[in-house]
């Protein structure tokens, strides 16, 4: 068959893909958020709550509860300027459509760092949306921004390049604090923003070797990790394990006597 | 007594109806007839261009000025809509925009200089003059820090075009 035939079927495909998809939510895609409010688009907002963005998309939908996600490899510990840290958001698998945004900031909103991904060959099946990663980088300098479109991914990775440090008047070398904010969607698909889920999330962090700062928040359950190797994560888990069953063994001698 | 005293009491208030509606008509027909021959609608493409991008962005979100428990409300493509059927990704409706409009220009009325309406103070923090307003961000901010946000800038300036026109000038709230 020639080039001609196929093209009324791949209109049809594209129309009933078109129609099958009309009810899903307002931002499907990642250009939405930098369209014309005007037209239904952010108007430059991205919802990531982050200081220079400010709301999140619980301004719009009505979270019904707070999931739980899991947050690992960000250097909430303390960064080293210039290094680059792969961190991992993780969701229940069984959540039928999930979408976020994250932006990584100064305390005054400017971008800080860069946002990138990994090769689409290093991703698990789970962080691929066809061949393709599922999480999208906003290009260009002016922010530090990174989303996931509604495509039933079950986690991402995401690079984040600390920023470089620069001298300051004195001859010191010096970084910013860095302020991860996000706002992660679990949508119930109906089309409206009501019966969803959203968590908020942010977290403040500096460069290593300086005193962390007290501006550290973190909303809605958000499970966050520091960056460690897998070993820390197994030998918290089982000293969790251990005190548990301590003081469970402790509750029971105390019902017996 | 009453029942029969019913229908010609109808028709007296039927025929005043009518009248104020017939007296109304003529009275807008030439109102808007002057208003056109001076500025045709320039105070509907400036909101249409300048404000109504701004008050979607800033302001009209579920949680915010997008529910019908609002005076301000504003109407729009992926944020509210007048008919609740109407498919989020329509674009705006006439009616919506006029309707924004009508309750976007309620918020100029002031006794003192435009920048002293409500829906130019309430979003303005307060100490760049703003007044209180429950939309404050997560971080405690009003919707605008300064009066030279390109925002508020935008607002201002639709506003003066809007109370520029005639018979537009702003109802005092005073005696």
């Amino acid at each position: 068959m020639n080039g001609a035939t196929h093209r009324p079927l791949a209109l049809m495909g594209a129309l009933f893909i078109a129609s099958i998809t009309g009810r899903a939510e307002a931002f499907r895609l990642p250009t939405n958020f930098n369209q014309s409010a005007a037209v239904g688009g952010g108007g430059g907002r991205f919802f990531t709550g982050s200081p220079v963005d400010r709301y999140t998309c619980k301004v719009c939908h009505v979270s019904v509860a707070s999931p739980q996600i899991q947050l690992m490899g960000l250097p909430f510990a303390g960064y080293t300027p210039g290094q680059t840290y792969s961190f991992l958001i993780d969701w229940d698998d069984t959540w039928p459509s999930v979408a976020y945004d994250i932006e990584m900031t100064d305390g005054a909103g400017h971008a800080l760092g860069t946002f990138s991904l990994p090769p689409d060959s290093e991703l698990a099946p789970g962080e691929l949306c066809g061949p393709k990663a599922a999480a999208t980088i906003l290009p260009g300098p002016e922010r530090t921004l990174a989303f996931l479109t509604e495509c039933g991914a079950h986690q991402t990775t995401i690079l984040w390049t600390a920023p470089a440090a620069t001298q300051d008047a004195s001859g010191r070398l010096t970084a910013p604090e860095a302020w991860f904010s996000g706002s992660l969607l679990v949508s119930d698909k109906d089309g409206s923003v009501a019966g969803d889920a959203v968590m908020d999330l942010s977290h403040v962090f500096g460069p290593l070797g300086e005193t962390p700062p007290v501006a550290t928040r973190i909303d809605g359950g958000c499970s966050v990790s520091v960056a460690a190797p897998r070993f820390g994560h197994w030998l918290a888990s089982v000293s969790y394990l251990l005190v548990g069953a301590c003081l469970l063994r402790r509750g029971r001698r105390r019902t017996s006597s | 007594m009453w029942k029969s005293r019913k229908p010609a009491r109808s028709c007296c208030v039927l025929s005043a109806a009518l009248l104020l509606g017939v007296v109304s008509n003529i009275a807008m027909g030439c109102q808007s007839e002057t208003a056109a021959d001076q500025t045709p609608s320039a105070d509907m493409d400036t909101f249409r261009e300048e404000a109504y991008p701004v008050l979607m962005r800033d302001c009209g979100f579920n949680a915010c000025h997008g529910v019908q428990e609002r005076f301000l409300i504003i109407f729009g493509p992926n944020r509210a809509r007048i008919d609740p059927a109407t498919h989020h990704d329509t674009p705006v409706l006439p009616l919506e925009m006029e309707v924004t409009h009508a309750r976007a220009r309620s918020m100029l009325v002031t006794s003192g200089p435009v920048t002293s309406s409500l829906l130019l103070t309430k979003p303005l923090e307060k100490n760049a003059g703003g007044v209180g307003h429950g939309g404050v961000d997560d971080f405690n901010r009003n919707v605008y820090q300064s009066v030279d946000e390109p925002g508020y800038v935008a607002l201002l300036k639709w506003a003066q075009i809007a109370l520029a026109q005639p018979g537009a000038a702003p109802v005092s709230a005073s005696p």
